[in-house]
């Protein structure tokens, strides 16, 4: 043993936004305790053009996350007009279907449940099997309920995701950094010390404030001023920009408050709703500026604020060069039309925690990082690439790893698995069924059981599942009865 | 997409791979599906895979085989660890148990807190914090307990020879139809060079739509038939000769299989029920068949009850385990030394992946996901071999100095630099060895970490010794309680068997 390793002294956290505030109360959360000193530098001039009016859609991971950094999940659902999500529901012109955040909860006997299916059926009717989940009956009927400990119960199978409003949750967020020790400064004026060969050595702030600390997180988004500006770590873009042109506005609340958010196809990309106490907001993905422009004229036309932007898919070669950390925006735009920017940002951030670097210089640290760094941007990008397919893409020109995927899964009717997936096997298989790639085989240890049966089966299932969720209270009686909550609280022990 | 592609499927070879694969397709291929293996009383089978990995009781849930039927025809013995001596340097001894070591805390894994005790003057051994480990070291067994942290998983020794009689029952109870006759030729379709038929010395032609290689080294289809070339990884696994001899069975009897490292190779010693089989591996540009005979039977731990059997071989793969309408299971695919247990395991994974994979309307994409599952396979578990060859701190024979010397695959140097830095094991998510596996190996030879993490560093040294101590004690004293190996197998094995997973580790991670 050489020598006892020595936990990094500062780290100083530069940006303002989702991905500043909730990397600054992450470090000093997991940090803290080991006597890291945790600063923030809010660089007035940044601006997160996702933050306005924005609504986060986060997946069950935000409620790991916080419960892991201390932020009580009621309360904060109630500062950001939250509501709790059960999945993703989609609409397109020939069809609906549903990608639900829950497991289905039923054991292989001996087959994989989703292989009944596509025994049972051919082509688009395989999308049956998203039916048989407690969260798609529930999220049709608005209906929720937390998950139950109790394994026998239907209710174990739920995972819930939030909706929350984005300026409030980073207000919320900053408070708790504060609250934790974390040092803010803002400041108008920002010079990165820093060069390619040495990293980041200081950075100096408005009044002549010279900054030093041994580790720094870029979170400044895509200006990305410590590891793309500063230590010249170059932005590949994707070979094909998607989706560049963005554009969030808000509508009046749906009634009754669903526990979902909203997927539809629209002239030229995506557009999700998604429902806040007081409001929904509607996010677009479009391809080329003439659909933007129809849509902004539609929207003046209607006297309805909107923020558009442009945005450009692909990453830095590297995300953590030197003593530099990006994240967000600042690292990657893998695509946020399933999964967040936060998410991106969490993923990266908690990965980086986990191999946790010491006081010294880490090569090799560092390159396990951006090796796993790269495989999960890769998975992220992936289900953009999936949202495209047929349409502002054809097949043949979808990522190539992607492309075996859908091969291995439409002609075997196979998952083939990988590391560092970011879909649960149920969420990838509801979407992939729903967005028209079908399984053109099945399991053969289904060959000589009946169609018939399983039908019977399935049935049994979907009634059984339909009973549960006609006694789970509605969304809104969850929203306002604090009895739920506590039930909540003392079932999570 | 009703009715599969391959309705006659004719496997070559009886032993191991060939009456697994026939057990196998006779539970979960179709009654369509034909079912014809092809042997010969007159060649003999390797039978390799005595000793095994935890996935196999996974295979025989899946055949509905009880476990205590297993054993007794069987002769098995219950494995939970492998013991390696003298493989660090010539006096090292370590456990590889199938479990994890400890549980991490406060969010830290648990290897970084056992280094901070280290720097701190313990002289605790990583096996002390793993119960597998513990009942292993005391030749005792009991089924994995159920609170968290503390489960493991467990395998068999067992006679293979017998292991194959007992599925040949099971498969020919289950429509597999054997064929009694040694293999004269393999005639292949003009057109595509597709397989089409064996023909048998008997004149008998038996014909087919997939044909599954099970011929061992002999790599009758795949290999001479149909071409497909061997990669050799000698290079970084340069033993090429095994000599085995079984013994007298062992008391007390080992839940463990051990394997101890001499001047020029390595010896397997695997305890069943009525014998104990041992081994010498090793390289024969070192020494002698004799010398390497010599060698194994003065190690011998019992009488020996039969003659010395040798065995050739070299370690490597053929590039496509799936050609055309022939799949090669077992070492007609590849062969990796013995070291870890992984034979069967790697039989059993080719078998669950044929099944998966099998060919419907278009086999292309079969034989492609395939290969490139089983190269995967191979690859991430010849680099967990390679390991152990490389990480020798010996310096009694060439042939060890030039494994610590010898240039090893990029993909495990990236694995060693990256421990050998921060303490950190590469992950991955598929393949078989996860962390716990490449702790064991890294700790077990002695690759000392310049780095670890700080978090566990931080934390008092009391309380670190304290945790720690109180650990290992509550793991010795669950050990001491356990009943011996022996007794267990006199009431014929456990009355309840827990249910299996394709796992190392007995719970945790799927692999």
């Amino acid at each position: 043993m050489n020598h006892k390793p020595e936990p990094l002294q500062h780290i100083v956290v530069v940006g303002q936004g989702l991905v500043a505030a909730g990397a600054a109360v992450t470090l000093a959360k997991m940090l803290r305790p080991f006597a890291t000193r945790i600063s923030w530098v809010q660089v007035s001039t940044e601006t997160n053009k996702a933050g306005i009016a924005g609504a986060e859609v986060a997946d069950p991971a935000l409620g790991r996350w916080l419960e892991m950094i201390g932020l009580p999940e009621a309360k904060l659902l109630h500062q950001c007009q939250g509501l709790y999500s059960l999945g993703a529901e989609y609409r397109l012109e020939s069809k609906q279907f549903f990608v639900p955040h829950a497991s289905h909860g039923i054991q292989p006997s001996p087959a994989p449940f989703e292989q009944e299916f596509f025994k049972r059926f051919s082509g688009p009717e395989q999308l049956a099997f998203s039916e048989h989940f407690l969260a798609t009956r529930a999220a049709a009927k608005a209906r929720f309920a937390f998950p139950a400990k109790d394994p026998r119960s239907a209710r174990s199978t739920l995972k819930y995701g939030l909706h929350l409003e984005r300026a409030a949750l980073v207000e919320a967020i900053t408070a708790h950094a504060q609250n934790l020790g974390v040092v803010c400064q803002s400041t108008d004026s920002l010079q990165v010390h820093g060069d390619p060969q040495r990293g980041i050595q200081a950075l100096s702030l408005d009044g002549g404030i010279r900054l030093e600390a041994d580790f720094f997180i870029d979170a400044t988004g895509e200006s990305s001023r410590l590891l793309g500006q500063a230590l010249g770590v170059e932005f590949q873009a994707q070979s094909r920009s998607l989706w560049p042109y963005r554009i969030t506005f808000s509508e009046p609340a749906e009634s009754p408050l669903k526990p979902r958010s909203e997927f539809a196809r629209i002239a030229g990309g995506w557009r999700r709703r998604a429902g806040l106490r007081d409001k929904t907001i509607v996010d677009a993905w479009l391809c080329d500026q003439a659909a933007l422009d129809r849509l902004e004229a539609s929207l003046r036309e209607q006297g309805c604020e909107f923020a558009s932007w442009q945005q450009t898919e692909g990453a830095r070669a590297q995300g953590w060069v030197y003593n530099c950390l990006a994240l967000g925006g600042a690292d990657a735009q893998p695509g946020e039309l399933v999964l967040s920017q936060w998410y991106w940002a969490c993923r990266c951030l908690l990965l980086w925690l986990e191999l946790l670097p010491s006081g010294g210089d880490q090569t090799h640290l560092r390159a396990e990082y951006n090796r796993r760094r790269s495989l999960l941007y890769q998975r992220l990008n992936e289900v953009h690439w999936m949202h495209a397919a047929g349409v502002e893409c054809a097949h043949a020109d979808l990522p190539a790893d992607l492309k075996w995927r859908l091969d291995v899964f439409t002609r075997l009717g196979r998952l083939w698995r990988r590391d560092e997936e970011v879909l649960a096997d149920e969420a990838w298989l509801s979407l992939a069924l729903g967005l028209g790639w079908h399984a053109g085989a099945y399991d053969l240890t289904l060959a000589n059981i009946d169609p018939k049966q399983l039908a019977q089966k399935h049935r049994a299932i979907y009634q059984t599942l339909e009973r549960e969720a006609d006694t789970m209270p509605f969304l809104e009686a969850v929203l306002k009865d604090p009895t739920t909550t506590r039930f909540k609280q003392n079932n999570d022990g | 997409m009703a009715s599969p592609l391959a309705k006659k499927i004719v496997i070559v070879g009886g032993g191991t791979a060939g009456w697994m694969s026939a057990a196998a397709f006779a539970r979960l291929l179709p009654s369509e599906c034909k079912v014809t293996l092809v042997e010969s009383q007159q060649i003999g089978t390797v039978g390799v895979g005595e000793a095994t990995i935890p996935h196999i009781r996974y295979f025989n849930q899946l055949l509905g085989i009880p476990e205590r039927d297993f054993m007794r025809e069987t002769q098995a013995t219950y494995k939970l660890a492998i013991e390696f001596t003298g493989w660090g340097n010539a006096s090292s001894r370590y456990m590889h148990p199938f479990s994890a070591f400890g549980a991490d805390l406060g969010g830290v894994d648990f290897h970084h807190h056992f280094l901070t005790a280290r720097a701190i003057g313990s002289n605790a051994a990583l096996d002390d914090f793993s119960l597998a480990a513990q009942l292993a070291r005391g030749n005792r067994f009991a089924p994995p307990p159920d609170e968290p942290g503390l489960g493991y998983g467990y395998a068999y020794h067992l006679d293979a020879t017998a292991y194959a009689s007992f599925l040949r029952r099971y498969a020919e109870a289950r429509r597999v139809v054997r064929r009694e006759g040694k293999v004269e030729r393999v005639t292949t379709a003009p057109n595509d060079g597709r397989i089409a038929a064996l023909v048998l010395e008997s004149g008998e032609v038996i014909e087919g739509d997939l044909f599954i290689d099970c011929s061992g080294f002999r790599s009758l289809l795949l290999g001479k038939t149909l071409g497909v070339s061997f990669e050799s990884w000698r290079q970084w696994l340069p033993c090429d000769r095994a000599v085995a001899q079984a013994s007298e069975p062992l008391t007390p009897l080992p839940s463990y299989t051990r394997s101890r490292a001499t001047a020029s190779g390595w010896q397997w010693r695997i305890p069943l029920q009525h014998r104990t089989g041992n081994g010498q591996v090793y390289s024969s540009e070192c020494i002698s068949d004799d010398e390497a005979c010599a060698q194994l039977q003065r190690a011998l731990n019992s009488a020996p009850l039969s003659d010395p059997n040798f065995i050739q071989f070299e370690a490597g793969y053929r590039t496509h385990s799936w050609e055309k309408n022939c799949v090669a299971i077992g070492l007609s695919s590849g062969f990796l030394e013995p070291l870890e247990s992984t034979s069967i395991y790697l039989i059993q994974m080719a078998i669950v992946k044929l099944v998966e994979f099998f060919p419907d309307a278009d086999e292309h994409i079969s034989r492609e996901a395939f290969n490139r599952w089983m190269g995967m396979e191979y690859r991430r578990v010849r680099d967990f071999l390679v390991l152990h060859y490389h990480l020798n701190r010996r310096q009694d024979s060439d042939f060890w100095r030039y494994c610590a010397d010898m240039n090893i695959p990029a993909s495990l140097q990236e694995k060693i630099e990256l421990f050998r830095e921060s303490a950190v094991v590469q992950h991955y998510d598929q393949g078989l060895f996860a962390q716990p596996s490449w702790l064991a190996v890294y700790f077990g030879q002695g690759l000392v970490p310049l780095g670890w993490d700080s978090r566990a560093a931080s934390v008092s040294a009391d309380k670190v010794a304290r945790t720690l101590h109180g650990l290992a004690s509550q793991l010795q004293t669950m050990a001491e309680r356990a009943p011996a190996h022996a007794e267990v197998l006199a009431r014929g094995g456990l009355k309840r068997e827990p249910p299996a997973a394709m796992n190392l580790y007995g719970g945790g991670r799927e692999s």
